[in-house]
């Protein structure tokens, strides 16, 4: 079973995206900001990460800037237009999602995140 | 945008005129000519006064010789030779040869009869016996009895003559001498007289009567009659007097001051004309800077109004950006309850094969909630674009505390203390809108505070003004948030639209208070809501 992390400080996207996953059959673990985030990752691995940009205290890129080696397929989230550090993002991340998203490519990307850290 | 008003007003105000060049022309000229007559009457008095005294010269130049006119017969040794007609003949011959018009008769008087006995000289020969009657026989019975006489002008054939009778009564009673000289006034006559000066300067006429009178016309200077300005004299010849008229033949005291009325004249007029000049120049110059304010008036106003259009388009554009702004807060606020509400439909969807209501109701709770949230977006931007004047009431100023701190719970963490006011009997305001600025309040602390932390929610009354004031111990703000922290779409938070503060504000200023923030990093934040004149005192309050 895949672990895949679901960091966001909505509540709603946290915790209806964590049912989603986690029906489709991942291992789910639920951040609540950038700090838990980090925490989660540095403490476990995870095949992938999913993860809003906008968060209070650590935001997701930079959060995507810390983690250790080597780092897991991270798919970010954003609601805004234009981020500031978007291009980083694109970078670095495996794919970034423009809320709100159908939830089968959403399940599609971290398919074939899973697929690709393996 | 206000007009650039008329720049040549001043200019134009001054009330030249177009006919003061012209008044000021005729004032001058008439000036001119006023001192041109009072010039001119001062020099002709002055000549008036000359003619007078050269008239009298001449006329004591002219009595003078008629006086000597006995003394000069002397030499003729008229009465001494007179009993010798022969000897008479011969000196009186000789006499005539140096006058050579003169012509001089010894007479006889007997009685009112007078009788020439022998006569010489050039002019009519009285010839030997003839009888003179009239004015030569007056002049010679007059001479006879010792008293030598000059004749009036009288005609003797068809000649003027003018005489001097003498006689000598002592040595020779009842004769006597006439010596008679032909009067032919004639500007040639003064040839032999002009030599002095005041015969120079004057044209005279010498009349042996006290009247201007043409046929006792003794001697005159010109042809022409003597007219205007003319001066007599008489002069006593004799029993009789005579009139001497003179006239000046040019201005007796000189051309340059018979020049100088005239010389004033020409002076005034040029001045007026100059004078004139200088004003047309002064007008044609003043017309020329009122067209020149004119059109640059009228460039300025052409400016401002390019000014004017210019800044309508900015202030649209403006607004486009600030319609963008509002539409992207907006639309990205929304994205995420949006994006709740595509999952939890998704997982409803999924559900629903197995029929586990409880988990469809639990999907369905959070896609409530999530409509809940983008409502409550959408209604903050309504607040702010609505512009509601507060519908006031009284109410009870805790218990709207107690009311947002119910709906707003605190997070884990965070202790709310209250300061209530007591003794009050109420406030007078919106209460939805006061609501509203107290959950505003109340959230923004809430997010200032990291971790745990105490929220003071403080009501004071101070006279009628009630003071609200919300101060947290969290992170504070740096003068540049606490400078912009009222802006509309201004936020600190990774999330949220920015509206809450600049809609707390306008509430407050509606009800005519102020909203005011102290803050500094790491000191917490105060928010103070004064709303003056908003206490209602215990006695007056609902029951």
């Amino acid at each position: 079973m895949s672990a895949v992390l679901v960091a966001d400080d909505e509540a709603g996207m946290r915790e209806t995206l964590a049912d989603i996953l986690a029906e489709s059959g991942y291992g789910v673990t639920s951040a609540a900001d950038g700090d838990a985030a980090l925490d989660a990752i540095r403490n476990n691995r995870f095949d992938v990460v999913v993860m809003d940009i906008r968060m209070p205290g650590r935001d997701g890129v930079s959060v995507l800037r810390e983690v250790g080696k080597p780092p897991p397929r991270v798919i970010l989230m954003t609601a805004y237009a234009k981020e500031r550090h978007l291009r980083e993002a694109r970078e670095k991340a495996f794919a970034v999602v423009h809320k709100p998203f159908p939830v089968p490519q959403m399940l599609d990307l971290v398919a074939s995140a899973v697929r690709a850290a393996t | 945008m206000e007009q650039v008003r008329d720049g040549a007003g001043a200019l134009r105000s001054w009330r030249g005129g177009r006919l003061l060049p012209a008044a000021v022309f005729v004032v001058l000229s008439l000036a001119a000519v006023i001192v041109f007559f009072v010039v001119r009457s001062n020099v002709d008095s002055q000549n008036r006064r000359l003619l007078r005294e050269r008239t009298g010269e001449v006329g004591l130049l002219i009595k003078s010789a008629v006086d000597n006119l006995p003394t000069s017969l002397q030499p003729l040794g008229v009465a001494q030779r007179l009993g010798g007609t022969q000897a008479f003949l011969e000196e009186a011959n000789a006499q005539a040869a140096k006058a050579p018009t003169e012509t001089i008769a010894l007479v006889r008087t007997t009685g009112a009869a007078a009788t020439v006995i022998a006569a010489a000289g050039l002019a009519p020969v009285f010839p030997d016996g003839t009888a003179l009657t009239g004015v030569p026989a007056r002049a010679i019975a007059s001479a006879a009895s010792g008293k030598p006489t000059v004749t009036p002008v009288f005609r003797f054939g068809r000649t003027r003559l003018i005489g001097f009778a003498v006689g000598s009564p002592t040595t020779s009673p009842g004769r006597a001498v006439l010596i008679v000289a032909p009067i032919n006034p004639s500007p040639t006559a003064t040839h032999t007289v002009t030599q002095q000066r005041p015969f120079d300067e004057l044209d005279v006429a010498l009349y042996a009567a006290p009247r201007p009178d043409a046929s006792q016309l003794v001697l005159t200077t010109t042809r022409a009659p003597l007219t205007g300005e003319v001066a007599y004299r008489r002069i006593p010849v004799g029993d009789t007097r005579w009139l001497l008229a003179a006239k000046a033949r040019d201005p007796l005291g000189g051309s340059f001051p018979a020049a100088v009325p005239w010389i004033v004249l020409a002076v005034g007029l040029f001045g007026a004309a100059i004078a004139t000049g200088f004003l047309l120049m002064f007008q044609r110059r003043r017309d020329y800077a009122i067209a020149l304010v004119d059109a640059r008036t009228a460039e300025l106003n052409a400016s401002l109004e390019e000014l004017s259009e210019t800044q309508a388009r900015l202030v649209f554009q403006e607004r486009l950006a600030a319609i963008g702004q509002v539409a992207a807060a907006v639309g990205h606020e929304l994205r995420n309850p949006l994006g709740v509400l595509t999952n939890s439909l998704y997982l409803i969807r999924t559900a629903l094969p197995s029929g586990d209501t409880e988990r469809i109701e639990r999907h369905l709770a959070t896609a409530d909630r999530e409509i809940g949230a983008a409502v409550v977006i959408v209604e903050g931007l309504l607040d702010f674009a609505r512009q509601s004047e507060p519908e006031l009431e009284e109410f009870d100023l805790d218990d709207l505390v107690d009311e947002a701190l119910a709906v707003a719970t605190a997070p884990a963490g965070i202790d709310v203390a209250r300061r209530r006011l007591d003794d009050v009997g109420g406030v007078r305001g919106d209460r939805q809108q006061l609501r509203q600025v107290l959950l505003n309040l109340l959230t923004n602390a809430y997010a200032a505070i990291d971790g745990e932390g105490v929220i003071m929610v403080d009501a004071v009354a101070d006279g009628a003004r009630v003071e609200i004031r919300v101060s947290d111990t969290g992170v504070g703000m740096d003068e540049d948030t606490v400078n912009h922290i009222f802006d509309p779409f201004y936020t600190r938070k990774a999330k949220g639209i920015g509206l809450g503060l600049a809609v707390s504000r306008r509430i407050v200023e509606a009800h005519g208070g102020t909203i005011a923030v102290r803050s500094a990093p790491g000191e917490g934040t105060t928010f103070a809501v004064r709303l003056p004149g908003a206490l209602v005192p215990k006695a007056e309050a609902p029951a």
